[in-house]
């Protein structure tokens, strides 16, 4: 398959359609927007449904196939936060804070990419291996983690011994503790414990509603997109050509290990896009605790407003032309 | 029936803040606190327009004496960096004992 047949089948996909409506929408000023309990309703169901498809489909996977895999994504979600650090402070010549700040969004993973790219792969009959769930609660944490580090440290050196907002209790509580992390490690524990034929009753509900319920979320997700799109001027050109560098870099490492730890070319591919994509739920309000002099336009405009829709458009099916070159 | 005075402070302050803000109320000896999710904008904020931020409004009745360290400690911790106003207004109410601090 061409390049252009791969970027025409990614962009004439429900998905992506409806994300280009969602910002379109917001773009004309139009009132739409979908209430803000069903987008919550919305996003536990896509990770517990996640949750759990992937805690069946580990139960059935041996350990060595397993073992690589997390072992090269626990590598990238201490390597991505501070390549991302360095890019944001040499070549962004953010500040110390901004880029630390930045840095725990590009380290940390945005499950609405993963699914995306999930199920890309699956569009095209190269579909990823089932445990891929596991991976990204691997890839969630340290990544936010290793940043506010990076920042903490920064700030208190700049600040001095400065009044610490939240203890590093009560922000490892709420990293650990968060919507995603629990509905996607409580749903893999339960897809695991039950495996495929306990899990046959609930399918219909989980399988079924799936792509739709991705569907109505990608518009929503395109309305908050849009309604950040007038911040692109504010943050400046640096911002907006890192936030599609970053992801092209991540992305290619996190394919290069994928494929080098023995994935498939769609898991691979998706262990890319993992790598490449900037988190925006569970990064921000750890950001916003821990350096609160940290810009939040930054931040916000980079992870929702470039680097997400790059990877939606191009990111996946680039990862993914990579992955195929790599295989071959 | 006899109304006595008593303090109502009201923070109103982006949503991240919501348990910080109560556990400090909680340290200094508040009894209790009503939260209303409010939308609005204030003069830092650059928004749209249209869709204003949401917000949360934490409304406390205390004591004076209450009140102002509570305004203070506010002001010290969270003025600088986050959304987040704060005001004090007279109010009447029955049963005082409800509203007294219970560490003074």
């Amino acid at each position: 398959m061409t390049t252009l047949e791969i970027l025409k089948t990614n962009l004439i996909s429900p998905i992506v359609l409806a994300f280009l409506l969602g910002i379109i929408a917001r773009l004309l000023k139009s009132e739409l927007s979908l209430p803000k309990d069903l987008y919550a309703s919305l996003s536990i169901y896509l990770l517990l449904a996640l949750g759990l498809k992937g805690g069946v489909e580990l139960s059935e996977s041996s350990f060595q196939a397993i073992a690589w895999p997390a072992l090269v994504t626990i590598a990238l979600g201490c390597f991505t936060p501070i390549s991302a650090y360095f890019l944001m402070r040499k070549i962004g010549r953010f500040n110390q804070i901004d880029a630390a700040a930045l840095a725990a969004h590009y380290g940390s993973v945005s499950a609405v990419t993963f699914i995306a790219a999930n199920q890309f792969v699956t569009s095209l009959n190269a579909s990823a291996e089932g445990f891929m769930p596991t991976l990204v609660t691997l890839l969630e944490s340290p990544g936010i983690l290793v940043a506010l580090a990076i920042g903490a440290m920064k700030r208190e050196k700049l600040l001095g011994s400065s009044q610490i907002v939240k203890s590093k209790k009560a922000l490892l509580h709420e990293i650990f503790t968060s919507r995603s992390m629990v509905l996607l490690l409580g749903g893999l524990l339960i897809g695991f414990l039950v495996g495929k034929k306990a899990y046959e009753p609930v399918k219909p509900f989980f399988d079924t509603g799936f792509k739709g319920a991705l569907v109505l979320f990608l518009l929503e997700m395109g309305i908050v997109a849009g309604a950040r799109f007038a911040d692109l001027k504010k943050v400046g050109a640096a911002l907006v050509s890192l936030g599609i560098l970053i992801p092209i870099l991540h992305g290619s490492i996190g394919v290069i290990l994928g494929t080098w730890a023995g994935l498939s070319v769609g898991g691979a591919t998706v262990l890319g896009a993992m790598a490449a994509s900037a988190s925006y739920i569970a990064a921000p309000p750890a950001v916003r605790m821990t350096l609160p002099e940290a810009n939040p336009t930054y931040y916000l405009t980079a992870s929702l407003a470039i680097t997400f829709p790059f990877n939606l458009v191009a990111g996946i099916p680039l990862y993914f032309k990579l992955a195929s070159y790599l295989h071959s | 029936m006899k109304l006595i005075q008593f303090k109502l402070v009201t923070i109103i302050c982006e949503p991240g803040l919501k348990n910080s803000i109560v556990d400090l109320s909680q340290e200094l000896g508040c009894t209790g606190f009503t939260i209303t999710e409010v939308k609005g904008q204030g003069n830092g904020e650059k928004s749209g327009g249209e869709i204003p931020d949401e917000k949360l409004k934490i409304e406390i009745v205390l004591e004076l004496q209450l009140a102002e360290k509570l305004m203070e400690r506010l002001a010290a911790s969270y003025f600088e960096n986050y959304s987040v106003i704060t005001y004090a207004a007279d109010v009447s109410v029955l049963r005082p004992s409800k509203f007294e601090s219970e560490k003074s």
